[in-house]
């Protein structure tokens, strides 16, 4: 009956009601919906990875490895040599390793030198492997895997010839012209930066570093020097000197046998190939408890200065250079609530005039001055708990509406369901809060209902 | 306390003063008075006489200085509040000038808010709020309005049956006729009393109009109380 009373009290004041309902599931939808698009960003951003022990890379700060290999972003300061790679890949704790080459770029997509332990090994979310959506691991020199969005964007199918070019802008500096890859293989959708990546072999991306026009010579030896400085003019912009030098220099006696290969048909090339240099590295270990072992042993390498970072580690501390920027999305979010609960209280408080009647009414008729407080204090709860469900519906439906196009502009994969933990802790603490400021009323309710006695004053 | 005879008695007041303030001239003196079982009082007081701080004397709202109320044998003000609010609404029924009624709530629910708040939820009481309403005019479509429907005559008759329903000793009128014309006056002073006559409930009457007072056996001025008389 109390709570009948509450509501149709609610009710009878429906214009009020209605603009107090309509700013609270504002507030609200703001507040939650803030939060649930920060969980699933930190969500999203920690699968982009996964059951990767250590990525190991030259030697800089684990946040810099961590972002050119896993998010594509930036570039590596310098690379980690072939035989360095091989000797830690024979470590008795490596289990499984992935080697990448990084660096070049495809109408701004990246593209990553690789070879099949890429699609074997690497995982991401809750330990999911990559899968195929059409096609196969790349197969010859210029074969090349697309990332879902990538295939979806630039429209590309099997079978499909791209040129890749150098560098990781959008805009090239020098298209690597005459060297046509073709997309053996279109991967699923993983809401992770390989959506927007394009794999290649290693064999296919030396290649086409050497066989620009004006840098080889027939007889397969390069012009050095002219190469070297074309290509100081153009790294000098995205920092990638030892990468190319090494290159450089690597390929002197390689080379001719590779540039036939590269320049022929697009021939079946061993997948062995081992380039003179890499990126990173992505290693499993055989025992999660040897990763620090290994990331010791990696970082106190002798034959060259490396960096052995844990994933999850170096994931946190990107997360925590980030959140000021979420805590001010919080702070701002929780203003509106504070903003929209004052309202309220000014809107019960102008309503606790007109109602000292019904206060009085009630009074009379055997309602304790508690009971009034008990009253009031419901009214509210109905009202911020039908926001709150309110808040939950329209975020709910909003996600639904905007989970393809999000997916499909953005390649943000947004969970439909705002009811996560965090999210219901904030509810529980605006209703809290929404309570406490609904005292003052209340109390104001519970006087009224001692001090003027039981005659409503007209 | 020491004469607390009289066990027909349904309301002694007995030694009462009460003045706002400690060292000003008591706003009300009432050595004593007492209102026999079914005996019904006409209380004539003008504005600001007093009648209003009398009658939440007499409810249990307002302590007065000094004195006792006894409702029967009850010692009003040797409850605590929270007992005397429960008190009250079992043994005093309330009609008050105008606007005795929770506007949204329909006629039936508002005949039923005082079994609510004494927690008496059963059938027999629903179907006393019915016999009620029924004996003052309502019929069974009506019971179901909401309260805001109905003209300001039949808001007071719905506050006739909401004070009768849990059949209290007292049922304290408020100037409840203000609002109505004469011809409604006459009818709302008949059902009243013979409402409470049925019930055995003991009727005080306050208003500012002494044409009323033709209703009642006893009638009082409240000035009464002012000279120390008395009655």
């Amino acid at each position: 009956m109390l709570i009948r009373i509450a509501l149709k009290s609610l009710l009878n004041r429906k214009a009020t009601l209605i603009m107090t309902f309509a700013s609270l599931l504002i507030s609200l939808s703001l507040l939650f919906s803030i939060e649930h698009i920060r969980q699933q960003s930190k969500e999203s951003f920690q699968s982009a990875i996964s059951g990767t022990d250590l990525i190991v890379g030259a030697r800089s700060g684990q946040l810099n490895l961590l972002l050119h290999s896993v998010f594509r972003v930036g570039n590596p300061t310098s690379a980690v040599t072939w035989e360095s790679y091989a000797s830690i890949k024979e470590h008795p704790r490596v289990s499984w390793t992935i080697p990448i080459s990084l660096g070049d770029s495809h109408q701004g997509y990246s593209v990553i030198g690789t070879n099949h332990n890429y699609f074997e090994h690497f995982q991401f979310g809750r330990q999911q492997s990559l899968t195929f959506s059409q096609g196969h691991p790349f197969d010859t020199q210029f074969g090349a895997v697309v990332g879902a969005e990538v295939a979806q964007k630039l429209g590309y199918e099997l079978g499909d010839e791209f040129t890749i070019s150098h560098g990781t802008g959008g805009i090239s500096f020098s298209e690597h012209e005459g060297q046509y890859f073709t997309v053996q293989g279109i991967l699923n959708p993983t809401g992770t930066p390989v959506d927007q990546s394009i794999h290649v072999a290693f064999a296919g991306i030396d290649a086409l570093h050497h066989s620009e026009p004006t840098t080889t010579t027939a007889a397969g030896t390069p012009d050095f020097s002219a190469t070297s400085s074309s290509d100081h003019e153009e790294h000098t912009s995205h920092d990638t000197h030892d990468h190319e030098d090494d290159h450089e220099h690597e390929h002197e006696n390689a080379h001719a046998h590779e540039h036939d290969a590269a320049q022929s048909e697009h021939s079946s090339i061993s997948l062995d190939y081992e380039p003179r240099v890499i990126s990173a590295f992505f290693v499993g270990i055989d025992m999660r408890a040897a990763t620090l072992l290994l990331q010791r042993y990696v970082n106190t390498y002798n034959d060259e200065p490396l960096t052995g970072i844990i994933p999850g580690v170096a994931m946190t501390e990107l997360w925590k250079t980030l959140s000021s920027f979420e805590n001010i999305l919080r702070l701002i979010s929780f203003l509106v609530l504070i903003a929209t609960l004052t309202g309220l209280t000014t809107t019960l408080l102008a309503a606790m005039k007109e109602r000292e009647r019904e206060i009085a009414i009630l009074r009379a008729v055997g309602a304790k001055p508690l009971t009034i407080f008990a009253l009031i204090q419901l009214e509210v709860l109905a009202l911020i708990l039908s926001s709150i469900v309110g808040a939950f519906l329209l975020i709910w439906g909003m996600l639904i509406a905007a989970q393809n196009w999000l997916m499909s502009t953005y390649g943000i994969l947004i969970s439909t369901n705002p009811l996560n933990t965090e999210v219901i802790q904030l509810a529980i603490i605006s209703v809290i809060l929404t309570l406490l400021i609904a005292l003052v009323p209340s109390y104001m309710g519970y006087r009224v209902a001692l001090t003027k006695g039981l005659t409503p004053r007209i | 306390m020491e004469n607390q005879q009289s066990h027909d008695a349904t309301l002694t007041l007995e030694h009462i003063t009460f003045s706002w303030q400690n060292n000003k001239p008591p706003l009300l003196n009432i050595p004593s008075l007492q209102l026999e079982r079914g005996e019904h009082l006409f209380l004539y007081g003008a504005s600001g006489s007093g009648k209003t701080t009398l009658l939440n004397i007499i409810c249990g709202i307002l302590k007065p200085s000094r004195g006792e109320v006894f409702i029967g044998k009850q010692s009003l003000y040797g409850l605590s509040t929270g007992k005397r609010d429960v008190f009250r609404s079992k043994n005093i029924g309330l009609i008050f000038q105008q606007l005795n009624l929770i506007p949204y709530l329909s006629v039936l629910e508002n005949v039923l808010l005082p079994a609510y708040f004494a927690h008496r939820h059963d059938k027999t009481i629903k179907e006393r709020a019915r016999q009620l309403l029924e004996s003052l005019g309502f019929q069974a479509d009506a019971m179901t309005k909401s309260a805001s429907q109905l003209s300001v005559g039949q808001q007071q008759r719905v506050a006739i049956a909401r004070a009768l329903l849990l059949k209290p000793s007292l049922l304290v009128a408020d100037e409840p006729t203000s609002a109505l014309d004469s011809d409604n006056r006459d009818k709302f002073m008949e059902l009243l009393l013979s409402e409470a006559e049925q019930h055995g409930t003991s009727v005080i009457f306050v208003s500012h109009d002494r044409s009323l007072a033709k209703h009642f056996q006893r009638t009082l001025d409240i000035h009464s109380f002012k000279d120390q008389a008395v009655c």
